[in-house]
């Protein structure tokens, strides 16, 4: 306690305080602009950390984590374009919250639900940091293939329209995810010779591509380019009450605990947290028909989530050394160039730097959660500029984004092949999320798969056997299941008051 | 009588698993002797998944052009399909100028071209619409470069 109280001091300081206010503005705006991300921050940051204190780069470090996880909601709501793959599931009723003329609703339920999410996460990993991380050791690839195979088909079973798109969008996804080198055994697959492809498709390339470049031309094609009511989006007040939080309390404390739980696990995160989430808000909810319309419960579901992955992701980085997500893994690369090894080891022999990065997070949630209360009105002015020059900027935007992660043209060609996909995918009704969901997790799942069977020297069984993974894997059985018991269902009981409409008739 | 759109998507996606699983076979080696199933795994789950899908949306479109023969509404809107056309050459004329001239020289013009692109009904005038692209261009490229130390590409004419 004596720790933690010491390193929220440090972070208190007004050096330290004005540095984590700098960076978590940044951090915001990184996040709403579509092609950067709090990675790229981080990226850009990490060098400018070498002459600095551990502690002064750890505070600006995880200031602009912080800032661009929340911020990445600010275009998802505003404009229906995803900061980064943490706010994808935030598009589908935020954008449309905002056509309706809700904007002000919508950036108020992202900026409150950020904010619970990390403060929460971050004070029960502190909490409970030790105690989750020895229960991860007995958790073996068997309960993570199981995981990632349930999180597909939970997304594609929800598909709109019908369940064989999704599974098809989702098989699109793990074919576009086999190209490269292959996880276990690193063959090369689908490579054509191109030393490009041998690290298979770059994530930014294939968001910015099939959400940035394919939205834009498509919506200005189809005659649907025009930027929502500005009017109401920069409404007056805060945009929501307390009614509003009790009114979605479980929705909050599910998406929370998925957030929490999928941070956790190594290799994934906020990128598939928010989709787990708003899988499990939509097939919860009283009227799933509801969501992808401007159901407030689907922007609750998703930024709970995404942010509650963040502490989640801390606890096996802290406690284990293992990155949660991408932005973890560069994390602990900034240990490493400051010295010092993530791991068990870490929080018994630097409780002062371990305590520090909690606390850090924490202070950022909050400062976070007051910059963007002060300055929502503003967000809104994206709005007020003109549909072709803010989206002629985004186009030039995503192509600096395409390119500046790996810095070779070849990724800005693979982004525009990605967006022909995704033009003639909107033309065939086949939705998106399924793809980017089994692309990004297509590396895990093929390794995980493996990795069991080899360690079970060739058995599948244990994939069965394991409690959690059968588990989840019947979760995924239903999901599959679910439509088609519904239809028939639903055609049973139509049957049924038909026959009892004629036999009245008759009588 | 034009097929239902379900139809057609499940042709081509019957098409499209057909031709990656002939991929499969001249793209992806199967090293001998091995405890698990191998890299040539996920790509036939892959395979399977879309072709099962493709097959079943083909019947979904066949049973309801049997049940209503009137063809869907048409995605785009009339000129829609030009429009799109344009604006993805637009796109792709981009990368390769991008790749020739470099970010700077290409990002006023590429700019400039988006906007007029994407401008709908909207009337502009050419002269403010110029020297607002250059602006937009300069302020990116200095944002990135100067910035946050992005390297943008200088183009293999300037290399």
């Amino acid at each position: 306690m004596q720790y933690y109280l010491d390193a929220l001091l440090i972070c208190l300081q007004p050096i330290n305080l004005l540095l984590i206010v700098a960076m978590v503005s940044l951090g915001i705006v990184f996040g709403a602009i579509p092609g950067l991300s709090a990675t790229l921050g981080i990226a850009l940051l990490l060098p400018v950390t070498f002459g600095l204190s551990t502690e002064t780069s750890f505070v600006l470090l995880l200031a602009i984590w912080i800032g661009g996880v929340s911020g990445t909601f600010i275009s998802a709501v505003l404009i229906g374009i995803p900061g980064s793959s943490s706010a994808i599931a935030t598009c589908f009723d935020g954008y449309p919250m905002t056509q309706k003329g809700q904007a002000n609703k919508a950036l108020a339920i992202g900026m409150t639900a950020s904010f619970i999410g990390t403060v929460v996460s971050v004070l029960l990993a502190t909490l409970l940091s030790p105690v989750i991380a020895k229960f991860a050791l007995t958790l073996g690839p068997w309960e993570y293939f199981s995981l990632c195979f349930c999180a597909i088909t939970l997304v594609a079973s929800l598909s709109k329209g019908n369940i064989f798109k999704g599974l098809m969008a989702a098989g699109l996804g793990l074919m576009l995810g086999t190209i490269g080198m292959d996880p276990i055994t690193s063959v090369q697959r689908f490579t054509f010779k191109v030393s490009y492809l041998n690290g298979g498709i770059s994530t930014v390339a294939q968001m910015l591509g099939m959400f940035a470049m394919c939205q834009i031309i498509r919506d200005s094609a189809r005659g649907t380019a025009k930027m929502p009511d500005a009017g109401s989006a920069g409404g007056k007040g805060f945009g929501i009450g307390l009614k509003d939080i009790t009114d979605n309390l479980l929705t909050i404390i599910v998406s929370f605990a998925v957030g929490l739980w999928v941070g956790f696990l190594p290799g994934m995160g906020s990128g598939i947290s928010n989709m787990v989430a708003y899988g499990y808000a939509k097939s919860t909810d009283k009227h799933p028909e509801t969501f992808g319309e401007g159901n407030p419960a689907g922007v609750w579901a998703s930024e709970t989530a995404n942010n509650a992955s963040l502490g989640g992701a801390l606890i096996p980085m802290m406690a284990l050394g293992i990155p949660g997500d991408g932005i973890t893994a560069m994390l602990i690369a900034a240990l490493t160039i400051h010295g010092l090894q993530a791991g068990p080891l870490f929080m018994t022999n630097q409780p002062d730097l371990a305590m520090l990065i909690f606390a850090c997070v924490l202070v950022s949630a909050i400062v976070t959660f007051v910059i963007q209360v002060l300055t929502k009105r503003w967000f809104a002015y994206i709005l007020k500029i003109p549909y072709h020059y803010l989206y002629a900027t985004i186009l030039i935007i995503s192509y600096i984004g395409g390119y500046g992660i790996s810095h070779v043209m070849f990724d800005v060609y693979v982004m525009l092949a990605l967006c022909l996909l995704s033009i003639f995918m909107s033309i065939g009704g086949l939705p998106t999320s399924p793809l980017v969901l089994a692309f990004i997790l297509s590396g895990k799942l093929e390794t995980y798969f493996r990795r069991g069977i080899s360690y079970a020297h060739g058995s599948y069984a244990d994939f069965f056997t394991r409690p959690l993974s059968a588990i989840l894997l019947i979760i995924a059985a239903v999901c599959v299941a679910w439509p088609f018991i519904s239809d028939h269902r639903k055609k049973k009981k139509a049957a049924a008051v038909s026959n009892a409409s004629s036999d009245v008739n008759d009588d | 009588m034009k097929m239902k759109r379900d139809a057609v998507t499940g042709i081509v996606g019957i098409v499209a698993s057909f031709i990656y699983l002939i991929l499969i076979q001249v793209q992806t080696t199967q090293p001998a002797n091995l405890l698990e199933p191998g890299p040539r795994l996920f790509p036939y789950v892959a395979f399977c998944v879309v072709l099962l899908s493709s097959i079943m949306l083909l019947r979904k479109g066949l049973v309801d052009w049997k049940k209503d023969p009137k063809p869907d509404k048409p995605y785009f809107p009339k000129g829609g399909k030009k429009k799109i056309t344009i604006s993805y050459l637009l796109l792709v004329l981009t990368a390769v100028c991008i790749h020739v001239f470099g970010f700077l020289i290409t990002a006023p013009f590429a700019t400039f071209a988006f906007i007029y692109d994407l401008r709908g009904e909207t009337k502009l005038k050419p002269i403010p619409t110029a020297i607002i692209s250059v602006i937009v261009a300069g302020a990116l490229y200095a944002m990135f470069v100067y910035g946050f130390q992005v390297r943008l590409p200088a183009g293999i004419l300037f290399k």
